[in-house]
């Protein structure tokens, strides 16, 4: 439509510069005797000067179609858009590839001694993570979080995900996003109870989302499957927007995709922003056990998030959550959590901080061990991050992240995890659609439990389209 | 509009007498005082207004302007340039960027470019023209393209005064970067400074914009 009334335009403009032009040519109509006489030189100057003038915005008409041309090539397949990324892995886990071990003896925890030793796990099963999506190289022994896709220690190449973002606009202001990965594993067929799902398909975003800017407020409101409102990493959790590799310690708590309804305001241009989200579980990510996707209770999870952004680049927040514990039927088994962070990123520097602190109730049953009818979990947990962009290209960074965490349930299981990393690492990005990672992280088993190799070489290169 | 106060740039080089210089008895000069209000109140800083005056074209001289990519923002953010002026986009930082614009005086789109690297745009059309990052939503620039050499800009009280101007009578704009935009005519004599006053409403910039695709920039970009 508008290639052909640009085509119009044109063709309207030539016409009248043909006759502009022509006139110009030829004697002046002769209404009057004086028009008889040949045009003046003044006239005939007047008469150029028109047609230059002319000329000049029939060039610019042409340019300006060329444009529109482009533009509507451009626009034509975007009434659904498709994005994403491919991110191919390799690394390499020491040990046996697990962030656990088992206090066999009760040597460590004797606390602990009517939960069958080989039940009680010392360290953090998600603490060997090798990619963005904080897949462990294997969750070893578990019995809390047995999802183990990856269930190798490597060293190992690997095909992270392959992620495929849609984008539509069904109205001004409104949108539909989503995003999935799409995730090659191994099929293990002589496995009896087909904890082995092979490849699989995880659909991390699906929502709508409709935005309304006034001039005090821009709001966002939101319906679906869609970005914690917790912290301040689950925004470049993706690989290409991540600065490391792996995420954080923490980010199993504030980095999840939970599913409900969302409002998103900023005021002052951003100075002041306000998240709040009502959905049916927690923001944790889906390998940890206290995130129900599909509600099992009545009572749903409230979350919030407020922020300041003093100068450009500067943001500070602070969130929490709370609501029934996942997993579970009672509505009077609770769960909370609060989270601070701290982000500024400047000129050619990166700094990041955040610490989170909650608890899953559980449920005990009297007379009986703790947790026993609805596991427990009490956490803390902090990270920093600093990343330094020395060249277009180059940019090292360093992490510190901590966890101390006890997850229990009755006499079944124990998790003792006193964990601290420091990831040290190099981002390249090599071109705007290419970015290859690598980093090494040290795994230090903190308190009472003994050290056991668990450091982490991994890599990641990862192209978007 | 961003928190950061915008900086007006005149690029004085531009800012001198047309090549058609005629002799100082058949020039005169404009000045005056321009209110911005806001809210219907003048603000204490009345700067940052641009007045020229049209039916006077500059001369077809080559002029240059810069417009640099730093820190995620483009300085400076406000510029103002004579019809035919040729403006680089030079990358400072470390960080990809693609300069675009799809404002009718000038549509462009100068595609990825890394640091170090400079691109440039011929503006030859009058108007107003939003430059934008295709990558980065929060970089944005505004260029006022105006027929004339004669143009000057307020200072905090809002005063301005452009000199040698040819004798005649002109139309006279006042704009302020929000886009606000004030129209009268003035009459120049030989000699003389004639005065003009007027009062430019702030208005508001858009808050938003799409890519150059025409879709919403990314989630938290």
């Amino acid at each position: 439509m508008i290639r052909q009334m640009c085509r119009w335009a044109v063709t309207l403009l030539s016409l009248v510069l043909g006759v502009s032009a022509a006139r110009a040519d030829e004697p002046a109509p002769s209404a009057t005797p004086a028009a008889d006489a040949p045009p003046t030189r003044a006239e005939l100057e007047e008469l150029k000067e028109q047609n230059r003038e002319l000329r000049e915005e029939l060039l610019l008409l042409k340019e300006d179609l060329q444009q529109t041309d482009q533009r509507v090539d451009k626009l034509a397949p975007l009434a659904a858009k498709v994005t994403g990324y491919m991110d191919f892995g390799f690394y390499y886990v020491a040990g046996n590839g697990s962030g656990i071990r088992s206090d066999f003896g009760h040597i460590n925890y004797p606390e602990y001694s009517y939960i069958v030793p080989a039940w009680t796990f010392m360290g953090d099963p998600l603490s060997t993570a090798i990619n963005a999506r904080g897949e462990p190289a294997t969750t070893g022994e578990s019995r809390a979080i047995t999802f183990d896709p990856i269930k190798s220690k490597g060293p190992t190449f690997i095909i992270n995900s392959l992620n495929v973002g849609l984008f539509a606009q069904v109205a001004p202001g409104t949108l539909v996003q989503a995003k999935f990965d799409l995730v090659p594993r191994s099929l293990d067929p002589s496995n009896k109870d087909r904890l082995f799902l092979a490849d699989f398909v995880d659909v991390r975003l699906a929502y709508l989302e409709h935005r309304i800017t006034r001039k005090w407020m821009d709001l966002a409101l939101f319906a679906g499957k869609f970005d914690s409102v917790i912290g301040f990493e689950y925004r470049s959790q993706e690989a290409p927007a991540r600065v490391e590799v792996t995420p954080s310690l923490i980010c199993r708590y504030t980095c999840g995709y939970p599913l409900g309804v969302k409002a998103r305001a900023l005021f002052a241009d951003g100075l002041l922003g306000i998240n709040v989200a009502v959905t049916n579980g927690t923001s944790f990510s889906e390998l940890f056990p206290f995130y129900d996707e599909i509600d099992a209770n009545q009572l749903k999870t409230g979350s919030a998030r407020v922020h300041v952004a003093p100068f450009r680049g500067v943001e500070l927040g602070i969130s929490g959550l709370y609501g029934a514990q996942d997993r579970q039927a009672n509505d009077d088994v609770r769960q909370w959590m609060y989270a601070v962070d701290f982000h500024l990123h400047r000129h050619d520097l990166v700094l990041r901080g955040e610490f989170v602190n909650g608890r899953a109730k559980g449920e005990t049953e009297e007379g009986m061990r703790a947790c026993n009818l609805t596991p427990c979990l009490r956490f803390k947990g902090a990270y920093g991050l600093v990343g330094y962009r020395v060249t277009n290209i180059l940019m090292p960074y360093a992490r510190v992240d901590w966890r101390d965490a006890l997850h229990r349930n009755g006499v079944s299981f124990v998790y003792i995890s006193q964990v601290g990393r420091l990831t040290a690492g190099l981002r390249l990005n090599l071109t705007q659609n290419l970015v290859l990672k690598a980093e090494y992280t040290f795994n230090r088993e903190l308190g009472r439990t003994p050290q056991f190799p668990d450091d982490i070489f991994t890599s990641s290169l990862v192209v978007t389209y | 509009m961003s928190r950061t106060k915008l900086s007006l740039i005149v690029v004085a080089a531009l800012a001198t007498i047309p090549a058609e210089t005629r002799s100082a008895a058949e020039l005169g000069s404009v000045e005056g005082k321009i209110r911005v209000l806001k809210d219907g109140k003048p603000r204490a800083d009345s700067s940052n207004v641009v007045v020229y005056l049209e039916g006077i074209p500059a001369s077809a001289a080559e002029r240059k302007h810069a417009i640099r990519q730093k820190d995620l923002q483009f300085q400076p953010r406000v510029s103002v340039v004579v019809k035919g002026t040729t403006v680089d986009f030079p990358n400072d930082d470390k960080v990809y960027h693609n300069v675009f614009s799809t404002s009718r005086p000038a549509r462009f789109d100068l595609g990825l470019y890394r640091s170090g690297a400079s691109k440039a745009v011929q503006f030859k059309r009058e108007g107003v023209v939003d430059v934008f990052c295709n990558i980065h939503p929060d970089m944005s620039s505004r260029v006022l393209v105006v027929p004339t050499t004669l143009f000057a800009a307020t200072d905090a009280s809002g005063k301005f005064r452009i000199d040698g101007v040819p004798v005649g009578t002109y139309p006279i704009v006042a704009w302020h970067s929000s886009g606000a935009e004030v129209r009268g005519q003035v009459k120049i004599e030989r000699g003389k400074a004639a005065t003009v006053t007027f009062d430019v409403a702030e208005g508001e910039r858009p808050k938003q914009h799409l890519r150059k695709d025409g879709t919403p920039y990314g989630r938290y970009e």
